[in-house]
């Protein structure tokens, strides 16, 4: 996979990259001229045309800086579901890893936050190999359980991070969609590029049972006999529901909203995301 | 309810295995891990109810056919009354069989007879009951109680064949509750089969208040279980009986004439044999049937050497075989006698001189008394008695009465003075006097039998050229043989044992009528004369299940009928040395007709009743109708549990992931 993963919005960096960055800089990219303003750099007046015209001008050159991508894996209970060879967890552990080993070999910097009931990993993204195989090396540790605590992690991060990053979170979303989408405005807000990988099971989507069961929350102490077909059609209701308010607040906040099901085809998935991606942020 | 395998009752508590399964099954489902809880727990509290009630009406349709199954299994019988369904096993069962001609009719299912199917339905239902209750069998000829061991005898109890007797219901009814009196029995269900039949029910009969009454009375309860027969009506069935049967004696030669009723169930005009069998011989008669209803008149020529012999008519088998038949006996012919008791000067002697035996030589005139001899040797060898004065009182009509049950036969004209009494529940009224320009005149008469038939020639008396100019009214009369223009009756005839009783309302005198020219006195009363004769042969007609008790008491073969024949319940020829005896059929058994079920329950008034009406083609259709119910509520709670539990139609889901 040699596709670059490109930032939508400008990046700031410590280094130079592939990426804008907000700063206008010492690189190659000539960006405008503007009239000097008492303050500014003199070693970056134009001598040129001030010998020309007798004007006082700064060329100004197009700054490009590396990319910070913060990973944040939801390690609720509901990952670990599956109704085939592979789970919620594991689906979204591969799109992670595959997407952190191309920014660190594209020389950005990729950081890895597991967020189970609290935050249970927080790798401060590097940009190094070594970096990349301790990233690596921690993903099989990482169990899911309990309750998610996306929420209050994406607003720490949002707190946190001051610098302009690339959000990726990889979640099922089952939380309150509402606090959800407060913690993505929050990190929009914060001017980082917020990506999220909805992940699914097809059998959520479709609630196909043929016979009564006893359901067992993968989350919490809860358990429920019921027979599907009886409520195969509210819980759809409510599902398509779900779905339908976090894609309209995702849209809203220009979250960069993908669903993806556990029986989809993974380097497609982030093909397409990566391909896409070249075309709306493609470094200037 | 009672029930024929009450010990699968046992299994009533298997009603609870749904329950349990179903419960078990709560704690056997299989788990799902399942990460959107939050859906599917919003979904379950909308759809809770609905749920619940799904749940709970699939539960209770299970339990429902199980317990349909298991009553199914267990045969009950069918109740009338809801409180029936949870009575115990009567301590007496009355089984009250209608053993009547018409019983005998082939059953709607065309299997067998009704009496047949239901001695079957009886029986079968009566089995579950044999350890339990009191059988007593109450047939409707003999109504003496008779106690069963085993149901199933029923079918083949003597006392349960066929007859040619009428049944009385009532009467089977009053025995079944002197025997409940007398045997202080508890509980008791009196099952009636019967074919409704109204002749047999008698629905205006006193005894029906009287005896609801007494049935409620008992401090036992007592039920009624009717089961009413009935016929297709596609069933075609012809029916004979003699109206009539007369001796002639012409010169040299003796005969007689039959006037043979003929009642088919079908109206349309066809034509079948009649068998006659004449002392063992048997011919065919042709006979063009022209309607539903018809008198058929018949000549035998006895010729000259026989005296005394037996006979037969019969139509081809049908429906009913059982009233395919009829029998007559003629016997020597006695002196023929008659006495005339007048008080009118005029009209004794023109009677008189009427009545002689000009068979004799020299005639034999007859007796005329201004009075009642009631000296039993004065009309010993009498034929006809021709009695114009006020109608006798109590003791001479009882007398009267005999002489006629003997085969003779009495006439009643009117007297010039009127009394109160009557006789045979018939009595003189007002006399009536015509216009003088405008006498009465006669309408119609019987010309196809009785005394004022058309000759055998063919010609027919003159009774229209009759001039009537006085007549008394007659009142509680029921057959009528002529009758005026106005309806009122010229003469009435009664039957009454082995004769008859006549009615002539007008006298033989010129300033009553113009019978004295005697066109139509002489051989009226030549007739009624010979017809008496039957006092004198050794001959005796009867109807099945009321003979005379001197007779029932002689010692009667059976000559023709069928086999195993009793002359008591029994139609056919029967002899005693050189007595003869014809039974028939009660007539009342040919009236076809059914009460309507509202008017026999009626009858019962507040009593307890099921009534079951026959129609089906089950053998054991009493039971029939209970585990019909059973099975067929078993299978409707199956399938609407089926119904409940069919998967819903799997939707496809539309969100696909949005890339």
């Amino acid at each position: 996979m040699a596709q670059p993963l490109y930032a939508r919005h400008a990046m700031e960096g410590s280094v130079s990259g592939l990426h804008k960055s907000p700063h206008r800089g010492s690189s190659v990219e000539f960006a405008e001229y503007r009239q000097y303003v008492p303050g500014d750099d003199l070693r970056r007046l134009d001598w040129r045309v001030l010998a020309r015209t007798d004007r006082y001008y700064l060329k100004e050159f197009e700054a490009e800086t590396n990319l910070r991508a913060y990973l944040a894996l939801d390690l609720s209970g509901s990952m670990q579901f599956s109704s085939g060879e592979t789970s919620k967890q594991a689906f979204a552990q591969k799109l992670l890893a595959t997407l952190a080993y191309l920014v660190i070999r594209q020389g950005d910097a990729a950081g890895l936050l597991g967020i189970g009931t609290d935050t249970v990993i927080d790798l401060p993204p590097r940009r190094n190999p070594s970096h990349l195989q301790l990233l690596l090396d921690s993903l099989p540790t990482l169990k899911t359980g309990g309750q998610t605590g996306l929420v209050e992690s994406l607003h720490e991060l949002a707190e946190r991070v001051r610098r302009r990053a690339v959000v990726i979170i990889f979640s099922d979303c089952f939380c309150d969609v509402a606090n959800l989408m407060d913690s993505l405005q929050h990190l929009c807000f914060n001017h980082h590029d917020v990506v999220l990988f909805h992940i699914l099971d097809p059998q959520e989507l479709s609630f196909k049972f043929d016979r009564p069961l006893r359901f067992v929350d993968l989350e919490g102490p809860n358990s429920l006999v019921t027979e599907p077909s009886v409520i195969r059609d509210e819980y759809l209701k409510h599902f398509r529901q779900f779905l339908d308010t976090l894609q309209k607040g995702c849209r809203e906040f220009s979250v960069d909203y993908r669903r993806v099901l556990t029986t989809d085809d993974y380097e497609k998935v982030l093909a397409d995301f990566l391909i896409e991606r070249s075309r709306v942020g493609s470094p200037v | 309810m009672t029930f024929l395998q009450p010990i699968i009752l046992f299994g009533l508590p298997l009603v609870l295995l749904p329950i349990i399964i179903h419960l078990l099954n709560r704690l056997r489902h299989r788990p799902q891990p399942w990460g959107a809880m939050q859906f599917l727990l919003a979904a379950s509290r909308s759809s809770v109810n609905q749920a619940k009630l799904k749940q709970f009406l699939i539960l209770l349709f299970r339990t429902l056919a199980v317990l349909g199954l298991i009553l199914f299994l267990s045969r009950p019988l069918t109740g009338g009354y809801l409180g029936w369904a949870v009575s115990t096993a009567p301590d007496v069962i009355f089984l009250l069989v209608d053993r009547s001609a018409s019983m005998e009719h082939r059953s709607s299912s065309g299997v067998g007879s009704k009496r047949e199917e239901a001695l079957k339905s009886m029986a079968l239902a009566a089995e579950g009951f044999e350890e339990t209750s009191h059988l007593i069998l109450i047939d409707s000829s003999t109504r003496s109680p008779q106690r069963l061991n085993k149901a199933a005898s029923l079918i083949e109890h003597p006392l349960t064949s066929p007859t040619d007797a009428a049944a009385d219901i009532p009467a089977m009814l009053q025995s079944a509750l002197s025997w409940l009196v007398e045997n202080q029995a508890g509980n008791a269900e009196i099952w009636v089969s019967s074919d409704l039949q109204p002749s047999n029910w008698k629905a205006e009969d006193e005894r029906w208040p009287s005896l609801v009454e007494k049935f409620q009375a008992l401090p036992q309860a007592v039920r009624v279980r009717l089961i009413a027969m009935d016929v297709a009506e596609s069933q075609s069935d012809t029916s004979l009986g003699i109206y009539e049967q007369t001796r002639r004696f012409q010169s040299n030669t003796r005969e007689m004439l039959f006037s043979l009723d003929i009642d088919r169930s079908a109206d349309q005009a066809t034509s079948f044999p009649i068998e006659l069998a004449l002392d063992g011989v048997s011919s065919e008669l042709p006979l063009e049937s022209t309607g539903a209803k018809q008198r058929w008149r018949h000549r035998i020529d006895l010729g000259d050497q026989k005296v005394s012999g037996w006979g037969s008519f019969s139509v081809p088998s049908d429906a009913n075989p059982r009233n395919n038949s009829v029998y007559f006996v003629y016997g020597e012919p006695g002196d023929l006698g008659a006495t005339i008791v007048a008080t009118d000067a005029i009209a004794g002697p023109i009677l008189q001189i009427c009545a002689g035996d000009f068979q004799t030589d020299p005639p034999k005139i007859a007796t005329l008394r201004s009075g009642w001899n009631a000296d039993p040797d004065s009309w010993a060898n009498q034929t006809l008695l021709v009695w114009q004065e006020g109608l006798p009182d109590a003791e001479t009509a009882s007398a009267l009465e005999r002489f006629a049950k003997e085969g003779g036969v009495v006439v009643f004209l009117p007297p010039t003075e009127g009394n109160e009494n009557t006789f045979l529940d018939i009595a003189w009224g007002e006399e009536e006097q015509a216009a003088p320009d405008s006498p009465f005149k006669i309408g119609r008469w019987d010309q196809i039998s009785g005394p004022l038939a058309d000759t055998d020639e063919g010609l027919s008396l003159p009774l229209d050229r009759l001039d009537i100019s006085k007549r008394r009214v007659l009142t509680g009369y029921e057959s009528v043989l002529a009758s005026y223009n106005d309806g009122s009756p010229l003469l009435a005839r009664k039957s009454i044992g082995q004769g008859a009783v006549y009615f002539l309302t007008t006298l033989p005198r010129p300033d009553w009528s113009t019978l004295s020219d005697g066109t139509i006195l002489v051989p009226l009363v030549q007739r009624l004369l010979q017809d008496g004769a039957r006092r004198q042969e050794k001959i005796t007609f009867a109807v099945s299940g009321e003979i005379d008790p001197l007779v029932e008491d002689q010692a009667w073969v059976p000559v023709s009928g069928p086999e195993g024949s009793d002359f008591r319940w029994d139609a056919g020829v029967y002899r005693n040395g050189d007595r003869w005896l014809a039974v028939n059929r009660a007539p009342e058994e040919d009236v076809l007709g059914r009460l309507e079920s509202a008017q026999a329950k009626a009858l019962f008034g507040d009593m307890p009743l099921a009534m079951q009406e026959e129609q089906s083609d089950e053998s054991d259709a009493m039971q029939g109708e209970a585990w019909r119910l059973f099975l067929i509520g078993m299978l409707a709670f199956l399938i609407a549990e089926g119904f409940l539990i069919l998967p819903t139609a799997m939707k496809s889901v539309t969100p696909r992931p949005a890339l």
